[in-house]
């Protein structure tokens, strides 16, 4: 009986460090605490509904092909003569569209931007433009240049003194 | 249509080298597209298995832990093409690898009046 109390006693002591008791392997098995419940409604020796089994390995499968990456399913199979009768479709019925959204957005494009500042795609587009230049260009640029030869050429001419003495 | 087409080929303006915009249903089937000159038109002429292949791929993609997603954006050696997944329909742009990216993706709300014209109509 003392015998019984001091191991109890050393049991509490060192509970959590290694004994020679303690299993070197963890059995899975004896740690496991969860337990598997039985199903109120299962009969011992009786065999799972044969439409409930068709029914789970349905689910199964549709996990699985929902899962899979199939890459023949890429392809599509609609054939080039389909593809053909149904763009003549398409542009049967674009003809009769009722074109309300865009011809409101389009009508306030029309309308003079509030800000000065818009939004104009490829600056340098329109900066390296070539501008509708006038016929007469090369001749007002040779009129330019002779002005400016002749602006550079001038200079002033000593005749006498400005300021004379009386 | 053409009123349409001319929307669509102003909202194309607003992005530099941008070169081509598709509408198209889920099978890439297109319902209007606008280029910005002959030269895309010719080359991005594209089939429609190309277009709808983006879409798959995205629903694909969404598998890989990455969840639902509404854009595909691919970049190639010369050109970007940005894909948007809009309720009913694809819209694809097509434009030079050094785009804007982000004014691309701002377009989907330029094209929401478009967008709200076409859904109007009864497509099959």
């Amino acid at each position: 009986m003392g015998a019984c109390c001091s191991w109890c006693k050393e049991d509490d002591t060192y509970s959590g460090v290694d004994q020679e008791r303690t299993h070197l392997l963890i059995d899975p098995a004896c740690n496991n605490t969860s337990i598997q419940r039985v199903p109120e409604d299962y009969h011992y020796g009786s065999l799972p509904k044969e439409s409930e089994e068709q029914a789970g390995l349905n689910r199964i499968l549709e996990e699985i092909s929902s899962n899979v990456i199939d890459v023949g399913a890429l392809h599509s199979c609609i054939d080039q003569q389909e593809v053909i009768e149904r763009q003549n479709l398409y542009t049967a019925k674009l003809q009769i569209v009722p074109l309300s959204s865009v011809a409101n957005t389009v009508v306030s494009l029309r309308q003079n931007p509030a800000c000065i500042l818009k939004d104009v795609p490829g600056p340098e587009r329109v900066l390296s433009k070539n501008l509708g230049l006038p016929e007469n260009y090369r001749g007002i640029m040779a009129h330019v240049n002779e002005i400016q030869r002749l602006l550079s050429s001038m200079s002033v001419e000593h005749k006498g003194d400005l300021v004379v003495q009386f | 249509m053409e009123d349409l087409r001319r929307y669509l080929e102003q909202t194309l303006n607003k992005v530099e080298g941008l070169y081509s915009i598709f509408i198209s249903d889920f099978d890439g089937v297109v319902i209007l597209k606008a280029h910005a000159n002959k030269s895309s038109e010719h080359n991005f002429n594209f089939k429609h298995s190309f277009l709808s292949e983006f879409n798959s791929a995205s629903e694909q993609a969404g598998k890989l832990e990455l969840g639902k997603n509404k854009t595909v954006i691919c970049f190639y050696t010369n050109n970007q093409v940005v894909q948007i997944n809009c309720p009913r329909f694809l819209v694809t742009f097509v434009a030079a690898e050094k785009a804007n990216t982000g004014n691309i993706l701002g377009l989907e709300k330029v094209l929401e009046p478009l967008l709200k014209d076409l859904r109007a109509i009864q497509f099959p």
